[in-house]
């Protein structure tokens, strides 16, 4: 076996997935090849530094307990007699606070925004375009959402955009732009403004008068405001006062 | 047999399958959900659902590659459930899995001086941000192979993709891993 022909094998023959003659032929060649020898250790080093690492974890005793407990008949039956007064309680007391604090409620769009902004900030999602929006794009937004709303972007210093792209949430359309600012990731998801229609409880707020809407959304700041015939979103691990002075400093451009 | 005793039965032959694998289970859970909190949920439904289904469970098939499959399988769907936009991701990762393949048994098979760079110093800290690159596909068959210890054929049925693509969501999963370790080094040495 030549040098090609072991480094071809080298992931197999490390995950031990080759056959065993195989892998004879390739050790055979790692004695005689320092060159690949040293190749092959330093991979090796690095598989196991990386599943050393990802296979690290402890078992939690109490989550075990109670999947377990779920699975017994004969503990399971004795085990809904006995909590189904507490059961009970903690239903009343959770029908009491639902009724009491109709506030609770949070915006749809929080946790929409939170999701494709923390898609964003771990790299699942990056900008598709820089600059106008492609041809291809436009066409599949027509009538669904202008191209205007690829420029409603923050004029506050110390915004960078990184690029646009187009996300959907519920079916809705939005335009989303993939920036930062003091080195922080920030996301701003611009809609159709009549896009509110789709999210009655984002609705109500920004219908109380507030020129903008501020809300925790998970661990980031969102802040929500009305711009000309848009409904912008600005999410980012940033103070509320920064989110909404970014959100503050979007301009109409149509 | 009494149906109690049965049933009984039943359970005591599924933990006995189960215990020795609850905490490997329990540590692939928690590093593949997006939102960290889901990974309970994702277990206990992933258990009850395979204790469910036991009995048509067959006695010469791996029985960790099973239980793997059941949760990778909740745990997608709780993703999927938490952000459109990770489905969006894997389904254009499944159509280049064909480009992914070939690249990665092309004659270049791009092993330079960089893969020659020693690992052992790497930081946790730069794992985990390394780990952040991948998506759920490539996380999933790099947990599997490291967390489970599952062999490319199980992996294959555990996500009903080919071996083929087995092999080749592994190597660049591994490949992103690297570049993003080399990264933070060079940033540690610059
Ligand atoms: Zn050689």
């Amino acid at each position: 076996m030549n040098c090609l022909e072991a480094r071809k094998r080298m992931q197999l023959y490390l995950d031990s997935e080759l056959e065993a003659e195989t892998s004879f032929e390739i050790e055979k060649h790692l004695e005689t090849c320092s060159e690949c020898a040293a190749m092959f250790k330093s991979e090796q080093g690095f598989h196991q530094r990386v599943s050393g690492f990802l296979s690290k974890g402890e078992r939690t005793p109490s989550l075990w307990e109670s999947v377990e407990s779920k699975l017994m008949p004969g503990r399971f039956r004795v085990g809904l007699k006995s909590i189904w007064p507490v059961a009970a309680a903690v239903l009343v007391v959770f029908l009491a606070v639902l009724w009491f604090q109709p506030k609770t409620e949070t915006m749809e769009l929080a946790a929409a925004a939170e999701e494709s902004h923390r898609a964003y900030v771990h790299r699942v999602i990056g900008p598709d375009f820089d600059g106008p929006v492609p041809e291809k794009t436009a066409r599949a937004l027509e009538g669904k959402l202008d191209t205007a709303a690829f420029y409603c972007q923050p004029s506050a210093a110390g915004f960078v955009s990184r690029g646009k792209r187009v996300c959907h949430i519920d079916d809705v359309p939005a335009a989303v732009i993939l920036g930062h600012c003091e080195g922080v990731p920030v996301s701003v998801m611009v809609f159709e403004r009549n896009a509110l229609e789709r999210f009655p409880k984002t609705k109500r707020y920004v219908g109380s008068g507030e020129s903008v809407v501020c809300s925790r959304a998970g661990s980031y700041q969102l802040a929500v405001r009305i711009v000309g015939k848009h409904l912008v979103c600005v999410i980012a691990d940033l103070s509320r006062r920064r989110v909404e002075e970014l959100a503050l400093s979007v301009n109409d451009r149509t | 047999m009494a149906r109690g005793d049965k049933e009984k039965l039943k359970a005591e032959r599924f933990l006995g399958l189960l215990k020795p694998i609850e905490r490997e289970l329990e540590v692939y859970g928690r590093r593949l959900t997006f939102h960290s909190e889901d990974a309970l949920d994702a277990i206990q439904n992933a258990v009850l659902r395979a204790y469910r289904a036991f009995d048509r469970y067959h006695e010469d098939a791996s029985f960790r590659a099973w239980m793997f499959r059941i949760l990778t399988n909740e745990i997608f769907a709780l993703n999927r459930k938490r952000g459109r936009i990770a489905k969006f991701e894997v389904a254009v990762d499944m159509e280049n899995w064909q480009a992914i393949v070939e690249r990665a048994h092309s004659e270049e098979y791009p092993y330079t001086a960089a893969s020659m760079e020693d690992f052992s110093k790497i930081l946790d800290e730069d794992l985990i941000k390394a780990l952040e690159a991948l998506n759920e596909v490539e996380k999933s068959v790099l947990l599997m192979k490291a967390v489970g210890g599952l062999r490319y054929r199980e992996i294959a049925e555990s996500l009903e993709i080919p071996l083929g693509s087995v092999m080749g969501y592994l190597f660049r999963a591994r490949q992103k891993m690297r570049n993003a370790l080399l990264r933070s080094q060079r940033r540690l040495e610059g």
